[in-house]
């Protein structure tokens, strides 16, 4: 993915190309410990993981890519970072208010089940390229727009869900290999399915 | 220019995993190579048609050949399979090897020597005598194929659950199940990997790390050194964390959701050409995206 942003003047506009893979760690496997064989949901397992790594030029020939230069008076910044999926875990801090937040919801009365909670967390880390990040901006990016722009991407998401957002539900209809895939990987995650693939 | 040629004693050793072919001539000592799977030996009439240079083999054809299909291991050909000259199977492997073959640095040696290929070499491996897969007359004697047999039956267990480890590995990767196949491989000597399984170890390296960052505590031990900005609750229940190291900014979002919010969340997310039609901008400061687009797609979840 390309993204280009604009920023407050004297700073160049920013440009980033991610890499995005995905990584099903959701089945249990074999691990040899101490001599010993223990089935086990692997020491990492029980996730869907999606890393996000930033690439340049230098990384071109890896797979067979082609990275070009950054346009001149763009600046190309390094990101990494990524989600994981997992079933949310019953002493997460906030369990209790998002059960609280089901059973008053219409939507999902009679069904607010841990059971079918998911934890998804995001992290990153960016170097924005800059010899010195004013105050301004680092409070501008984590008081103001982590929190918006993450509100708004779970908005969108619930319009998604809601059938609000036609261009979305036409690219889930296109990738059926994609989608049902997740959904029937997540019901194996949360042990409502058998686990094969 | 084409070559069309016929040579005898003849050996192509395939690589199955993204890596060229090697050709060798009987008269040119076998230099084996750690990637190199498979390899098909013909006695006779075994003929190549190639553009001048070599830089691709086109097409092979097996005519009358006896061909042995061999696994290696530490550069020690081990017979899997002996093939009876059928012309039915010959074509069969040349259709294989039509689709795949491909050579990258080929000379041709002294004209009675048939061809000689040049192999791009990472590590220097002992040479083998090709005396030991010779066939003469496209027979196989007892002695030779028993030969590599034993050369390689101390080892011939590990050899086994290596091979079936490395491809097993490459198809978990294929199913996205990068963190499985890299454990499969731990443990395998580097001289055995090929390019593919070694992006496996490194994506899975990445994803590790990824792993670690994400599920560092948050609680009052705070591994991680994390600095709690807020907590949404509401429709959607979230928390973000940040910290600055150095010049580089690092956040972190936790949030949890119902099961049947996950695909239209990762429909958001993975269709990046809509990213401009929701994402906020902001006057002041200034703050928009101009642009965003999908470069490239490989598989079902790799994306750049």
């Amino acid at each position: 993915m390309n993204v280009e942003t604009e920023i407050p003047w004297p700073l160049a506009a920013r440009e980033v190309i991610l890499k995005a893979v995905a990584c099903d760690n959701i089945d249990s496997y074999d691990e040899v410990e101490n001599g010993s064989v223990s089935n086990c949901l692997g020491k990492d397992g029980g996730r869907i993981i999606i890393s996000l790594q930033s690439l340049d030029s230098e990384d071109n020939g890896v797979q067979g890519l082609d990275i070009p230069p950054a346009k001149k008076g763009i600046v190309r910044v390094k990101v990494e970072g990524g989600f994981t999926i997992e079933k949310c875990p019953t002493d997460h801090v906030m369990m209790e208010s998002s059960m609280q937040y089901d059973a008053k919801s219409s939507d999902n009365a009679g069904a607010p089940t841990s059971d079918d909670l998911v934890l998804v967390t995001f992290t990153f880390c960016a170097d924005p390229q800059l010899a010195l990040v004013p105050k301004s901006l680092i409070n501008f990016f984590t008081r103001t727009a982590m929190g918006q722009m993450w509100n708004m991407f779970l908005n969108v998401a619930e319009e998604v869900k809601e059938g609000k957002r036609p261009a979305h539900l036409e690219a889930i209809e296109k990738k059926p290999e994609l989608y049902e895939w997740i959904k029937e990987r997540t019901r194996v995650m949360l042990g409502q399915s058998p686990s094969s693939s | 220019m084409e070559f069309m040629g016929s040579v005898q004693n003849v050996i192509i050793i395939i690589s199955r995993h993204n890596s060229s072919p090697y050709l060798f001539t009987s008269d040119s000592p076998l230099r084996l190579t750690p990637p190199a799977r498979f390899a098909i030996v013909g006695h006779s009439n075994l003929s190549f048609q190639s553009p001048s240079c070599f830089p691709s083999i086109i097409s092979v054809s097996f005519q009358l050949a006896d061909l042995l299909l061999f696994s290696f291991y530490q550069n020690t050909p081990r017979i899997l399979i002996q093939q009876p000259p059928k012309h039915q199977q010959a074509e069969r492997y040349d259709k294989q090897l039509s689709s795949r073959a491909k050579m990258t640095s080929a000379a041709l040696a002294a004209p009675d020597a048939g061809w000689q290929v040049d192999v791009p070499q990472v590590k220097v491996h002992e040479n083998l005598a090709l005396g030991e897969v010779k066939q003469p007359h496209g027979k196989i004697n007892q002695q030779q194929q028993q030969s590599p047999e034993k050369i390689s039956e101390a080892s011939e267990p590990l050899a086994i659950d290596i091979l079936d480890r490395l491809e097993k590995s490459l198809v978990l990767q294929k199913d996205e199940k990068t963190l499985l196949a890299a454990h499969l491989l731990e443990g395998i000597d580097e001289m055995h990997l090929q390019p593919g399984h070694r992006e496996i170890l490194r994506e899975a390296a990445i994803l590790k790390s990824l792993l670690k960052d994400n599920s560092t505590s948050l609680d009052e031990n705070n591994e991680g050194g994390w600095i709690r900005q807020g907590k949404h609750t509401g429709r959607h229940n979230f928390s973000i964390d940040y910290k600055l190291t150095g010049q580089e900014l690092s956040c972190r979002l936790e949030t949890i959701i119902h099961s049947d919010f996950l695909v239209p969340i990762l429909s958001v997310l993975n269709e990046s050409e809509l990213y401009a039609a929701w994402l906020p901008s902001y006057n002041v400061p200034r703050v928009k995206v101009l642009r965003s687009e999908k470069l490239h797609q490989i598989g079902r979840c790799y994306k750049l």
